[in-house]
């Protein structure tokens, strides 16, 4: 599922990026990499923009790049 | 002569790389708890063992594949090579991150030592970093440093004189088979150029990942064809072409098996800072973060302006002091009264905001320093969206709470030119410190004292509306289009030292000394000898409505008698545009007069409300907050913004839209029984 649709305080672990270059070199080099923890922490009242903490790292981002970021929950 | 050393300091946004070299030399570079602090490339020279070791500041980057024109600066300084030795300063909290643009940095082939920064917060957390088995499996020095508590730093200008004289550009970076094989087939044909060969690897590397910049170097060369028409094979060969547009995955995931297994060996720490996620749990609250926030504002304001008040007339006491003294100092004559009757006072009452500014930017400062400035961009970001901003422009805005002109420069970490263009555009109405000597004056003068902090925050609150409905109106008129992607790290809360925040408040104080004295000095000279003469028959000074500075006065009321304005406002209004506290200190030389009528503490203030009208004066307060900020703002922008047309709008927008707003106010005033 898409990380825009993950609930909080989960954890997940990321199963592709779909962004296009260069937004998916950012995120890759700010820790958004293939099978990478990532837990949404909070995210605004209009559920537009997110709080996330990949690796040990916390990035805030909008949901139309949150919906580029495929994830899946943790066994 | 002494030989030199170029050093530059290269790593991650946020790292402690401006903090860093602070604590080797003694600058005073800008540091901030956010990433981009730094957006231009600054040296700083200091002796050390007999070298001049020049060390460069640079902005942030995340990785060499650059993103924002920050990343631009620092990535064209390391390709263009003009340095001896690189330090890439690395955030010990987030070692696995900032280690993949470190394997990028190691095949540059210069030397390279690295410099595990914030030491002491991993070591506070009881976690731990083995620099000796890092520094074995990598090949190149790895230091363990903290900036903040300045330890580790001589040791590492230690190893900087070292390396210079013994080290090697070598390290032990060895990627999985497949890769080896393809860079040593397309090494092979790099090395048929001789310009090409140094850096074979590093540019097979960089091609790999499709780098642009690296493109445009062998583009025309004559090993092109023959080379990509390789590099592809070697691409698909290894998976890159399959990975559609993120050529970036498979080298990425390259590297990052690879730090995997460094950290597991030589790094200890806890997963995330706990205490962080907890102040995060309140500040960043779904319902409650936004109110905090403007209850977070409201409360400096408030501050600003009750403690700001204090010292005010002290300051004007021994301002009068002053000049008695000088009167009495200087031969009798034309110098002595320019000086005593129109430097001394106007220079006087505008250092009597000085408090005031100290405090608005110690709050901004606060702000930038503990962190939560990149929580309020996440905060207002969905606002920012809807008026065609972008969340990130939120920094620069803040800035310009404090001044333009560091606004303006800090316009650069955005990506899109249009993003840049429209804040840059809007930052004005963001008032900065200078307007707040004539917002705390005219407040004063008009306002009951328990509103005055309320007011001076509306003020505030109404110019960043005003600006997020121009960007809106820009937006939708001229430069519509998709807006840009939003990513923001969110840095660990930090506490700044005590130290930090006095050298922040004897920097400020010094800037706005030099500017009063500059400014405020050299116009009140001017006004001075305009509203004294010409002189009449008995060659005494005629009456000031008749001297120079009336008769211009006269000639320009036209344009504000719409607003109420007298002439004197006038003036003040025209002198304000070179700068904004010049408005105060023009008031203040224009009725000099007056001012030695009234009670000493009352000053100024006392004058502006006898003599100026209730309407009036708020015109003249909507004229400040919005038209033109003062020269060495637009000089800033000048140099930033290069097309006519902008130029020409930046001009015109403001003065016309500040005109407009100030008489329909005073005629809703009117309209409304003032
Ligand atoms: N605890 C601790 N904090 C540090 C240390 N070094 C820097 N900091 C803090 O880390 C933050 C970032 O410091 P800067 O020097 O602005 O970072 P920078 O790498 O220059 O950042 P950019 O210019 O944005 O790329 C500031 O809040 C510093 O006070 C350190 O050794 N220990
Ligand atoms: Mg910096």
């Amino acid at each position: 599922m898409k990380l825009s649709e993950a609930k909080l305080n989960q954890s997940y672990t990321i199963t592709k990026i779909t962004a296009k270059a260069p937004l998916s070199y950012r995120l890759l080099s700010m820790g958004f990499s293939l099978g990478s923890p990532i837990t949404l922490l909070a995210m605004t009242i209009a559920k537009g923009t997110f709080d996330v903490r990949v690796e040990s790292t916390i990035v805030a981002l909008r949901k139309e790049e949150a919906e580029a970021i495929l994830i899946e929950q943790c066994a | 002569m002494s030989q030199t050393i170029r050093v530059a300091l290269v790593g991650q946004p946020n790292v402690g790389k401006s903090e860093l070299i602070n604590a080797i030399s003694g600058a005073s570079f800008k540091v901030g708890n956010f990433a981009g602090v730094t957006v231009e490339k600054k040296e700083v020279h200091v002796t050390r063992g007999g070298y001049e070791v020049i060390i460069t500041d640079l902005p942030g980057i995340y990785s060499l594949n650059a993103y924002a024109p920050d990343e631009e600066v620092t990535k064209r300084f390391l390709l263009q090579g003009a340095y001896d030795l690189i330090i890439n300063v690395i955030d010990s909290n987030a070692v696995s991150k900032n280690l993949d643009l470190t394997l990028q940095l190691l095949e540059l082939d210069t030397k390279v030592i690295l410099c595990f920064n914030m030491i002491d917060e991993v070591e506070k957390s009881g976690g731990s970093i083995d620099n000796v088995t890092l520094s074995k499996a990598l090949g190149v020095p790895v230091m363990l440093v903290s900036a903040k508590e300045t330890r580790g730093v001589d040791v590492l200008v230690q190893k900087i004189l070292e390396m210079h004289a013994f080290g090697e550009a070598n390290h032990n970076l060895v990627y999985d088979r497949n890769i080896e094989m393809a860079l040593e087939r397309l090494c092979a044909l790099l090395e048929k150029d001789e310009a090409l060969a140094p850096h074979k690897r590093f540019y097979a590397l960089r091609l790999l990942e499709n780098d642009k910049d690296i493109y445009r170097l062998i583009h025309d060369k004559r090993i092109f064809l023959e080379f990509y028409e390789v590099l592809l094979h070697e691409q698909a060969k290894l998976g890159i072409l399959e990975a559609e547009e993120n050529h970036a995955f498979v080298m990425a995931s390259a590297r990052s098996s690879i730090i995997k297994f460094l950290c597991s060996i030589a790094v200890k720490q806890p997963s995330y800072d706990a205490l962080s996620r907890k102040i995060d749990t309140l500040l960043i609250h779904k319902l409650f973060g936004l109110p905090l926030f403007f209850a977070i504002m409201w409360l400096l304001f408030q501050v600003t302006f009750v403690i700001g008040e204090i010292p005010m007339a002290w300051i004007e006491e021994v301002v009068g002091a002053f000049a008695d003294v000088v009167k009495n100092a200087l031969p009798e004559g034309v110098i002595n009264q320019a000086i005593s009757e129109g430097v001394i006072p106007s220079i006087g009452a505008v250092i009597g905001f000085l408090p005031n500014i100290i405090i608005l930017f110690l709050g901004i400062n606060l702000l930038e320093q503990t962190g939560y400035m990149a929580r309020t961009a996440y905060l207002l970001d969905g606002i920012f969206k809807r008026f065609g901003l972008h969340g990130k422009s939120f920094i620069p805005l803040v800035t310009g709470f404090g001044c333009s002109i560091p606004a303006y420069i800090a316009t650069k970490t955005l990506k899109n030119p249009k993003d840049k263009l429209i804040t840059m555009l809007v930052i004005s109405f963001f008032s900065c410190s200078a307007r707040l000597p004539v917002y705390v004056l005219f407040v004063s003068a008009f306002f009951e004292p328990e509103n005055a902090g309320n007011l001076l925050f509306a003020i505030y609150v109404i110019g960043a509306i005003l600006g997020l409905v121009a960007a809106r109106i820009l937006r939708g008129l001229i430069f519509s289009g998709q807006s840009e992607p939003f990513v923001m790290e969110m840095p660990k809360y930090r506490l700044p030292s005590l130290f930090a925040l006095l050298k922040e408040l004897q920097i400020r104080s010094i800037l706005f000394l030099k500017r009063a004295g500059l400014f405020i000095g050299s116009a009140s000279l001017v006004i001075w000898f305009l509203s004294t003469y010409p002189l009449d028959e008995y060659g005494v000074s005629v009456p000031l409505e008749q001297s120079y500075i009336g008769t211009i006065g006269k000639a320009i009321e036209p344009v504000f008698e719409p607003l109420g304005f007298d002439w004197k406002m006038s003036i003040a209004a025209i002198t304000g545009l070179a700068a904004k506290e010049v408005a105060v200190g023009t008031l203040a030389a224009l009725n000099s007069v007056e001012m030695e009528e009234s009670e000493p503490s009352e000053g100024l203030i006392a004058v502006v409300r006898e003599s100026i009208d209730f309407k009036a004066g708020v015109a003249f307060l909507i004229l400040m907050m919005v038209y033109s900020p003062c020269f060495a703002a637009m000089g800033a922008f000048f140099s930033e913004v290069k097309e006519t047309k902008w130029r020409l709008l930046y001009l015109l927008f403001p003065n016309i839209t500040a005109w407009v707003l100030a008489y329909s106010v005073v005629h809703l005033l009117a309209f409304i029984g003032y």
